[in-house]
């Protein structure tokens, strides 16, 4: 089976600080990839790259084990655009027998089931249709030909939060079809839910690309510690592990990346009343490579 | 009417074209109507035109074998010598700038060219559904000259009126694909609109004015609307090289498309990316 997408020394500059530079990425047939990254990282030009709407300046952009290019290639695959445009005088029904029609392959039996799943009306026309609505739109013509490849750029940007739990669902099934998809998101908790693998791009660049469980495993941890006596502080912030800790009274706050193990056995030695566990917290790794974004940006 | 582009783009301007009939047939049946109160009192008028300056009669299309004064003449110049073209050319460089680059503008090209269309065929799609509304603005031409012959007994054969509107619809098909060709390069409608009004103004200026200048008169064939009336096409009926001239470069214009739109950056995603900001909700 071919690489579903694979980008091959990709740059795509548009001057300073925009675009993607010398980008290697490969995403595995039959997973859920997120790519993660503060909004103008070079999400949407990698993405746009996917469908050859815009081509690489160097490197070589592969899908389905051919290029963009061939509409062959993408009739196989799904996109739903990060601010999709359409026809605002067309009827949504009208639009997606049009897109349809285009694939040349119709696609209208799933697209009523798909917007009924997503209580989406296709009698309305597009123009009246609120931000939502419309990206319900995107989401049904982006699914509704069976994609063996999809690529959603933040695809539950501006849903209310019940229809992004669908959307969810969605990605579960198309995963489960066999389907492979790419999307693309500046928000963790959704990534967290989705993704087996993470793409972090800053700048235009891939900075990591992890399984998800590898990342939680590099996550911080919070623990909130209650003793019967009073130890020192010095006892635990030298730890293996221990990123921060600070003693008020006889309670201990501190974040662990990695094994607790030499935190367990330090407290041990003392007599705990409480241990509150806060669970791996990815928002603080993945604050760590926006950092670097952020003084990017404020030169 | 959404089986492919051509469809859906004629389905898109079926309200709007409805209305250039219309006006075609309006200013047609009104200019018709004139010609008797000009043929009766043909003394004055003639007076008054000889009080025109040369070049303002050459503008309007006015001259020594052009008379005003019989229906063929007086149709000529009251609606084919300059509204006529103009309203085709217009409505061709209209339709042809939004043909590429006004869905880029819009964004909805993202979405269809996503789909399994390619790019040529995107192209040459919008060309056939510009060349068929201008077909529709040609026939309309064709039965409101035909119904004005009819009406204010102009005897004008029915194949010279064929000639004319196939000379109108060419015309406007020339300068639609000049537009599309410009869109196709720049994905920009404003650029594109710009520069097919700029070309047509001086390319009627040259066509007109250039009769009067002896230096200029060699320049003429420069200019599409030379090949558009010159010939005369509703008193002589069709001439072939001059309808073969302005297809010729309409299919040449098709070819620029092609190739300006196969090598480009499609939309304008990469201006409109917002700047590297993080925090900010997504825009």
């Amino acid at each position: 089976m071919s690489v579903p997408v694979r980008l091959s020394g990709v740059t795509k500059s548009y001057g300073k600080a925009r675009g993607v530079i010398d980008l290697d990425l490969e995403v595995r047939a039959g997973e859920v990839f997120g790519y993660l990254g503060p909004n103008g990282a070079g999400k949407t030009t990698t993405i746009r790259m996917l469908v050859d709407l815009i081509r690489p300046q160097k490197g070589k952009v592969e899908v389905l084990g051919g290029s963009p290019a061939d509409p062959a290639i993408r009739r196989r695959v799904g996109y739903l655009p990060g601010e999709a445009e359409f026809y605002d005088h067309m009827g949504a029904g009208d639009f997606l027998t049009y897109i349809g029609n285009l694939r040349g392959d119709g696609g209208s039996v799933l697209a009523g089931e798909l917007s009924e799943r997503m209580d989406l009306d296709l009698s309305r026309r597009i123009g009246d249709l609120s931000k939502g609505n419309r990206q319900k739109l995107g989401l049904v013509q982006a699914l509704m030909h069976r994609p063996e490849l999809v690529v959603l750029d933040e695809p539950t940007s501006g849903l209310d939060p019940l229809v992004q739990q669908e959307v969810y669902r969605l990605i579960d099934e198309l995963k489960a079809g066999g389907a492979t998809i790419f999307f693309s998101s500046h928000v963790l908790s959704e990534v967290e839910r989705v993704a087996d693998r993470v793409g972090i791009i800053r700048a235009g660049r891939l900075v990591e690309v992890e399984e998800l469980e590898a990342l939680r495993r590099r996550a911080v941890r919070t623990f909130e510690v209650v003793f019967d006596d009073v130890p020192s502080v010095a006892e635990f912030e030298n730890l293996d592990g221990i990123r921060s800790a600070d003693l008020h009274g006889s309670t201990l706050h501190c974040q662990v990346v990695g094994s607790i193990d030499q935190l367990v056995k330090a407290l041990a030695s003392h007599p705990v009343r409480n241990l509150v566990s806060h669970g791996a917290d990815l928002e603080a790794l993945f604050l760590d490579y926006y950092r670097g974004e952020e003084a990017v940006d404020a030169e | 009417m959404l089986n492919n582009v051509i469809l859906k783009t004629l389905r898109d301007r079926r309200r709007s074209l409805t209305w250039w009939v219309v006006g075609v047939f309006g200013y047609l049946l009104g200019i018709g109507a004139f010609y008797p109160v000009v043929a009766e009192n043909q003394q004055q008028f003639e007076a008054l035109l000889d009080t025109y300056p040369e070049e303002l009669l050459a503008v309007m299309g006015v001259s020594e074998e052009q008379s005003l004064f019989d229906p063929v003449g007086f149709i000529q110049v009251e609606a084919l010598g300059w509204i006529v073209p103009l309203v085709f050319a217009i409505y061709g460089a209209f339709q042809g700038a939004r043909a590429v680059a006004g869905e880029e503008e819009d964004g909805t090209i993202d979405l269809v060219m996503a789909t399994s269309l390619s790019r040529s065929g995107l192209v040459w799609q919008k060309l056939v559904a510009l060349v068929l509304a201008e077909m529709v603005l040609g026939t309309a031409l064709f039965f409101s000259i035909a119904l004005d012959s009819v009406l204010f007994d102009l005897e004008i054969p029915l194949g010279n009126i064929a000639s004319a509107a196939l000379m109108a619809v060419l015309l406007g098909v020339l300068f639609g694909s000049l537009a599309l060709a410009v869109g196709a390069a720049t994905g920009l409608r404003g650029v594109s609109v710009g520069v097919v009004s700029f070309v047509a103004a001086g390319s009627y200026l040259l066509n007109s004015l250039g009769g009067l200048v002896e230096g200029m008169k060699a320049l003429r064939p420069l200019s599409p609307f030379y090949y558009y009336g010159a010939s005369n096409p509703l008193r002589n009926g069709l001439d072939i090289q001059h309808a073969l001239v302005l297809a010729g470069l309409a299919v040449l214009l098709l070819g620029v498309s092609l190739l300006a739109v196969r090598s480009r950056d499609l939309g304008v995603g990469g201006m409109r990316l917002p700047m590297p900001r993080f925090g900010k909700a997504a825009g």
